[in-house]
């Protein structure tokens, strides 16, 4: 019993991490119909911010690292994607690919390929205990972030006009633009609050392993992924809903599964990922049966 | 690389990673290939250089690695020719870059033979080096590693033209064992993680070798290099009763960084014996203070070892890099060219069949990495290699103390 509630509580740690990461990649999928792969080195690139503003004062450090995610991202728009932007969607996914490699060789390049050490506060890492409970500060941390965001975005995105018009541009893209909708607005506001969410996501990831490296925006981004299709890529809450459902699958198959079986806990993640796709190809909370965007 | 990995996984995550499961079976089996041919041998006057071709990752995820080695190798080349070469030829080491994708080992593992390379380097990874070695050996060339150290290393999976000059794994696991017991640690919990081969296989030779001399391995799991948080492993750790006095973690950075990060933080303060590929000091600030962990090595490269000509070595290498090794292992490349150059004198001829026939002949032969025996079918030194055991404390790594391991345990593939 106790390991149950040991095991949730590290579920949802987890699951509103894999949440933060795919919502950055649904909101842009959502107006713009891009699977930006890039969005990895979002996370990546933010990290290394962080690693170079490493002996600054803290809300400095911090601050860095959220704009470098919001700048990055940006540019990203302005200067690779907003020209393919009327392109066939794989013209598109090619170029977020190129847009990855680039960046990713840039840093390996500049900073180096070896993985480096990130000193982060000590106290994050440390845990409490509650009913015998291990609680470890960070994951109190991460999801009250997580919970803070979603809060930002469900109010950003009902409450303003800016927000409005990117759920309306989500909708039908061509009828909003009809409508008086900037599309160039709208989607660049789409990318400057994924980046912001990658720059978090990167604090976070930084302050669990204590380290940054080039690659280490693929597998968060592939869990992303994941977390999205599983969801349902058609709106924001299949994105949360996706992330949950993929953290709670990896810790459930990591503690339960038997010894000889624990190796291929990816095996299985996937294989039940599938499973949940035969029966609901358009995920979770996608609609039982549409034209698929892309 | 990264287009093709990317996709890779991209298409493993929608067939369910059966794919990735096959293709990792598949590495696992090599090709032995004939041997021959003979290149660079014949007709070769004074004066034409011996060339070692390095087919390595020159970027990519391997490059923190493969190229301090192949400096530590171009260091031993240089001492070489200022002697007057092997055989009175000089030395010249070439190179290609297989991106650390070892899909693309082969292509340059040929790149380099095709520019007249004698010898072959291949990565210092068996997992990502090993199809350039194949490429090296099934042409007739003989295929080094710079430090790889994996028993397979050799004709079990390569062929029997490939030679590797860092202490194998099997005796890493085994030194860790026969460290803990010297220590009065009884019980040991064993953390796996499953991504590379060297890592599987030092956590199998510890257990062997740590239950043959009265230690009990009270549990068990396992982690993968990129999970981002082992909470899971940490509750199973806790829940193991009796608690563990040591934790035996097999892994590297930053994997390994991590999982030591979150078992700390979550307080299991046990001492943990690390892998020899976590030797080295650039991941340490990922966990402040850290104490109580013992990582085994070839070498110190903390000028401290009781090889004066380790230390030699290693201020050499800082000289002539204008920074200090990665990591200790990289003795292994320079003890490859000290190894080459003795056998191809015994030999009498570069050919690469017979300098790998005086190679299996090699007995206790005093190298940087410690002394050196092959056979026909073990071309990965253990016997008698002396293991150093880094101590961190605070933080800081230095020399603890070595072990010559008296029983080195099998281990395959795992």
């Amino acid at each position: 019993m106790q390991e149950l509630a040991q095991n949730l509580i590290d579920a949802i740690s987890l699951g509103s991490l894999y949440a933060l990461i795919a919502i950055g990649v649904a909101l842009v999928f959502s107006v713009m119909g891009l699977l930006n792969f890039a969005h990895g080195e979002l996370i990546m690139i933010s990290a290394y911010v962080l690693l170079g503003t490493a002996g600054w004062a803290a809300p400095i450090s911090v601050g860095a690292v959220l704009l470098a995610g919001v700048l990055l991202a940006l540019g990203m728009e302005r200067t690779a994607f907003r020209p393919v932007r009327s392109a066939d969607p794989s013209t598109q996914l090619i170029t977020s690919f190129a847009v990855a490699i680039l960046l990713d060789n840039v840093i390996g390049v500049s900073v180096g390929t070896e993985p480096q050490g990130v000193a982060t506060p000590e106290w994050l890492n440390q845990t409490f205990a509650v009913a015998g409970l291990r609680i470890p500060h960070l994951e109190v941390v991460t999801v009250a972030v997580a919970g803070a965001m979603l809060v930002f975005l469900v109010l950003f995105l009902n409450r303003t006009r800016l927000g409005i018009e990117i759920r309306a541009a989500a909708e039908d893209f061509q009828m909003a633009r009809a409508l008086g909708v900037d599309a160039n607005k709208v989607i660049a506001t789409a990318f400057a609050i994924s980046g912001f969410l990658a720059a978090i996501v990167a604090l976070v990831l930084v302050a669990q392993t204590g380290s940054v490296n080039p690659q280490m925006g693929l597998q968060p981004i592939l869990v992303g992924f994941v977390a999205l299709v599983v969801g349902g890529m058609s709106r924001l809450g299949g994105a949360i809903l996706g992330g949950f459902v993929i953290g709670a699958l990896a810790i459930g198959l990591q503690a339960y599964l038997p010894d000889s079986l624990v190796a291929y806990r990816d095996a299985f993640l996937y294989g039940l990922v599938i499973l949940v796709l035969l029966f609901r190809p358009h995920g979770l909370l996608g609609p039982r049966a549409t034209v698929a965007r892309i | 690389m990264v287009t093709s990995t990317r996709f890779k996984h991209w298409i493993a995550v929608v067939l369910a990673s059966v794919v990735a499961a096959l293709a990792l079976a598949a590495c696992g089996s090599g090709g032995s290939g004939s041997s021959s041919s003979t290149a660079g041998g014949e007709g070769s006057t004074s004066e034409d250089p011996i060339v070692i071709g390095a087919a390595i990752g020159k970027t990519g995820l391997l490059k923190a690695y493969d190229v301090p080695g192949l400096e530590a190798a171009q260091i031993a080349v240089d001492e070489v020719n200022e002697e007057g070469g092997i055989l009175g030829r000089p030395v010249k080491i070439i190179s290609s870059d297989t991106g650390s994708d070892p899909q693309r080992g082969p292509a340059a593992a040929q790149e380099v033979i095709d520019q007249g390379a004698t010898w072959t380097f291949a990565s210092a990874d068996f997992d990502l080096g090993s199809p350039a070695a194949i490429t090296s050996d099934s042409q007739g060339i003989l295929a080094l590693s710079l430090y790889s150290n994996e028993p397979q290393w050799g004709p079990e999976a390569i062929g029997p033209l490939a030679f590797t000059f860092n202490t194998s794994t099997a005796a890493m696991g085994a030194a860790n064992a026969e460290f803990a017991l010297e220590e009065g640690w009884k019980t040991a919990f064993v953390l796996t993680d499953t991504l590379f081969t060297f890592a599987r296989q030092e956590c199998s030779a510890f257990k062997q070798a740590f239950e043959k001399g009265g230690g009990k391995v009270v549990g068990e799991a396992t982690f993968q290099q990129e999970d981002p948080s082992v909470a899971t492993q940490i509750t199973q750790i806790k829940g193991t009763s009796p608690a563990p006095q040591a934790i035996t973690m097999c892994s590297l950075p930053p994997g390994a960084a991590t999982a030591l990060k979150q078992m700390r933080g979550a307080g299991l303060d046990q001492p943990v014996l690390g892998s020899d590929a976590m030797d080295g000091d650039y991941w340490l600030k990922s966990v402040p203070h850290l104490s109580d962990v013992y990582i085994p090595v070839p070498a110190s490269k903390y000028l401290d070892d009781p090889d004066p000509a380790v230390n030699e070595f290693f201020e050499t290498f800082e000289e002539v890099t204008g920074e200090p090794a990665l990591t200790g292992q990289v003795v292994g490349a320079y003890s490859a060219i000290q190894g080459v150059q003795k056998a191809a004198e015994e030999a009498g001829t570069t050919d690469s069949q017979e300098v790998a026939e005086k190679l299996d002949g090699f007995t206790g032969v005093k190298l940087l990495s410690g002394p050196t025996t092959f056979t026909v079918d073990e071309h990965v030194p253990a016997e008698g290699r002396s293991v150093r055991i880094i101590q961190i404390q605070d933080g800081v790594p230095s020399y603890l103390t070595s072990i010559t391991p008296k029983y080195i345990p099998t281990v395959g593939t795992e």
